[in-house]
């Protein structure tokens, strides 16, 4: 009998092993790279998530007030930079949330650089209590004089709350939203911010 | 045969290694698998990343502590304007499992702070596990310097007998001032008794109002609904600070001449000196008022420029067009009346003006105050006080504007018209009516009879009884009054010091700020945005151009 080389059944053992541990291996690598992408993409949620809240935070807490809100934006009284303790247009700051675009954005009035103090004076002009602030916006939008600088990008759903029904007596602000991901969108997160010095204006 | 077979096995090399190889492939498999595994692993840094979130998101709130921590120093009467370097005046403090440094720049000067600072820039900057957050606000502080605010500052309206607001006419905060953001209410007071002494009938009136009254004032002495304090006593209600008089003006302008004769005259000698001196010093004074001030007199100029000093006269009048400027300190006793009609006084911005009124008041379509007549200009109303001495009437009217306080305990003042006070009234009796309009500054608040934690009252909320020695403001009498107190105080503040285990430190100032940063700044996003913008419709203005 010829010892030599590896006999059929040998053959077919180390075949069929080699050919489990080979699947075993794949299905173990693909479920490491899923498990990879998956949390890559929960990381890239997680930084996501709390860069829209140091940005909007940004906002929020230096903010004086809320002039108004809707489900899907919210205006705030910025600063007080005139020190007139009234709004002018360019102390608002609306923050946005486009469904299209699917982007929360920041805009605010930014007159040309080549302007005189004056003609500044003259555009900036003051807001009551009778003022739409959803005309202004789009009344500088239609003059171009509006700038938007994008907060956070791939968001599918945003909310806006506060806590008071009359904006200008809110003091704070939820905001409820969900990202986009490889995987879906993701589950609703909270973001919630105070004004910290709360000051309404005189109107 | 068995033996030898057995003997051919075990002698086979070959046979000795059957299986080595299957467990070779397997043991470096499972190796490369493991190494692969350990790659993957080693790939994850989720661990990192959630740190640095929470990393910075402890670094925030470590900002904002250091906020607090930084308006705490300021409220307290630590020496932090001259305890620092370059500004800063914590360098790496332990607070809140992060460190801090806290920088202070002095607003106006954009240096750091100074003996004389008041308004600062404060930085924090917060680093929590290499990760930096950051917490920019300005302050405003209001030294409290235990000085006594006896003239009812405090009130928009103080009288003595009566207020009356009706037509349009109004009361409202002055938005120009620094301190009109205070969500307060305004405060007026009486020391009336009888029912309907003040009266509120103004449609134009939205501002909350506190009234203060007598505890034995009737509970009918308004019918307006707003919030009524008493105070425990009836506070006492000074006359107006002595107008200057002859031996004032020596004594003030005069008397460095006097010493630099070097007469060694006996007393009887340098008080006849003096006299003469108030006399020439008198006669200064007429002339240069009564020439320029008298239009009749065929001298009429459109300005005249008042230097600082001290002015007595016997009354003053400016008719259309003439407008008196003041330069420095200046104070005018007159014993008369004073009469504008579209005139003007205008007081530099380092100037301030003192007018002791002996007659009537009568104001019409003229401006007291800064020369921005704009009423959205601000102007310490402290800088121009107008002080009544006796039972007189004083009437402003038509579109009369008044950077100022008005102080005459015996008087009847009346706005009306378009008349705009900006500052405060206390008299006898005050009126607001047609669209005339009080718009009080906070800023002249500085406690008084209204705060009843003020060191006007003891600890049992009672008056101390030196004040209602108290007949006129006089800051002589105040001052020995103040010295007193504080002495009073001192000795329960040892108290504390010996305690100060057990008591936080005293935060005695004042300390207004709006936060400008919290933990990124917004504002160098906008200004790149905009930056950006507009450089690039330039590029393309530019192309087109071309």
């Amino acid at each position: 009998m010829n010892q030599r080389g590896l006999s059929l059944l040998e053959t077919l053992l180390a075949i069929s092993i080699t050919a489990v541990i080979g699947v075993a291996i794949s299905a173990l690598m693909a479920a490491a790279a899923n498990s990879l992408s998956s949390r890559d993409d929960g990381r890239s949620t997680a930084i996501r998530l709390a860069t829209t809240n140091i940005r909007l935070g940004a906002y929020i807490a230096p903010s004086l007030c809320v002039l108004d809100k809707s489900n899907n934006h919210i205006t705030l009284w910025f600063e007080d930079s005139r020190t007139s303790n009234t709004v002018h247009a360019s102390e608002i700051r609306w923050i946005t949330f486009d469904s299209g675009t699917k982007t929360l954005s920041v805009k605010f009035v930014d007159f040309p650089a080549s302007w005189s103090q004056s003609m500044v004076d003259d555009a900036d002009f003051e807001c009551n209590s009778l003022t739409d602030y959803a005309s202004v916006l789009s009344s500088f939008e239609s003059s171009e004089y509006i700038t938007t600088v994008p907060l956070v990008d791939s968001i599918e759903t945003c909310n806006f709350w506060i806590n008071q029904p009359n904006p200008v007596e809110a003091t704070r602000v939820s905001i409820r939203f969900s990202l986009a991901s490889v995987f879906g969108v993701t589950k609703d997160s909270m973001i919630d911010e105070s004004i910290r010095l709360h000051v309404t204006p005189i109107q | 045969m068995h033996n030898q077979t057995q003997h051919l096995v075990y002698a086979n090399p070959a046979n000795q290694r059957r299986g080595i190889a299957l467990m070779l492939v397997m043991v470096a498999i499972l190796v490369t698998g493991g190494m692969a595994l350990a790659y993957f692993g080693s790939r994850d840094n989720s661990i990192a990343i959630s740190s640095n979130i929470e990393a910075s998101t402890r670094a925030r709130a470590v900002a904002e502590s250091g906020l607090d921590l930084a308006i705490a120093i300021l409220e307290t009467d630590s020496d932090w304007r001259t305890n620092h370097i370059e500004g800063v005046l914590l360098s790496d403090f332990a607070i809140g499992g992060g460190t801090i440094t806290l920088t202070l720049m002095d607003s106006d000067t954009t240096l750091p702070p100074s003996e004389s600072t008041m308004k600062v820039d404060i930085t924090v900057r917060a680093i929590v596990d290499e990760l930096i957050q950051s917490a920019n606000a300005i302050a405003t502080i209001t030294p409290n310097d235990e000085s006594f605010d006896v003239d009812f500052s405090e009130f928009a309206i103080f009288a003595q007998s009566r207020i009356e607001i009706d037509g349009a006419a109004s009361l409202l905060h002055w938005s120009a001032s620094p301190l009109s953001f205070q969500e307060q209410s305004l405060l007026i007071g009486t020391l009336a008794m009888n029912p309907m002494s003040v009266i509120i009938n103004s449609n134009n009136q939205q501002t909350a109002m506190e009234l203060y009254t007598t505890s034995g004032a009737s509970s009918m002495v308004s019918t307006s609904s707003m919030v009524v304090q008493e105070f425990s006593e009836v506070p006492p209600f000074p006359d107006s600070p002595p107008a200057p008089t002859s031996e004032f003006s020596l004594f003030e302008n005069e008397f460095d001449e006097d010493d630099s004769d070097g007469n060694e005259d006996d007393d009887g000698d340098e008080v006849k000196d003096r006299d003469e001196d108030v006399v020439d010093y008198n006669r200064h004074s007429l002339q240069n008022l009564e020439v320029n001030f008298n239009s009749n007199s065929g001298f009429h100029t459109e300005q005249i420029d008042i230097a600082a000093g001290t002015y007595v006269i016997d009354n003053l009048s400016l008719l259309p067009g003439e407008t008196l400027a003041i330069h420095g300190d200046v104070t005018i006793s007159i014993t008369g009346d004073l009469i504008l009609r579209h005139a003007a006084i205008l007081v530099d911005d380092d100037a301030s003006l003192t007018i002791h009124v002996g007659g009537n008041v009568s104001v019409v379509t003229s401006y007291l105050g800064n020369v921005n007549q704009s009423i959205q200009s601000y102007m310490d109303p402290s800088h121009l006080q107008l002080f009544g001495h006796n039972q007189t009437q004083w009437v402003f009217s038509g579109l009369t504007t008044i950077k100022g306080e008005i102080y005459a305990p015996q008087s009847e003042v009346e706005a009306r018209g378009k008349t705009i006070i900006c500052g405060r009234i206390a008299a006898d009796e005050v009126t607001l009516s047609g669209a005339a309009q009080l718009l009080y500054d906070p800023s002249l608040d500085h406690g008084g009879f209204a705060d009843f934690e003020s060191s006007l009252y003891n600890d049992s909320g009672e008056l101390h009884p030196e004040l209602f020695q108290l007949a006129t403001l006089d800051p002589f009498l105040i001052n020995e009054i103040m010295l007193y107190v504080s002495m009073l105080n001192d000795g329960s503040e040892n108290q504390y010091v010996n305690d100060w285990l057990t008591n936080p430190t005293d935060r005695i100032h004042d300390v207004n700020y709006a936060l400008l940063v919290y933990g990124v700044d917004a504002r160098e996003w906008e200004s790149l945005a905009s930056e950006l913008r507009w450089e690039s419709d330039k590029c393309i203005i530019s192309a087109v151009q071309r």
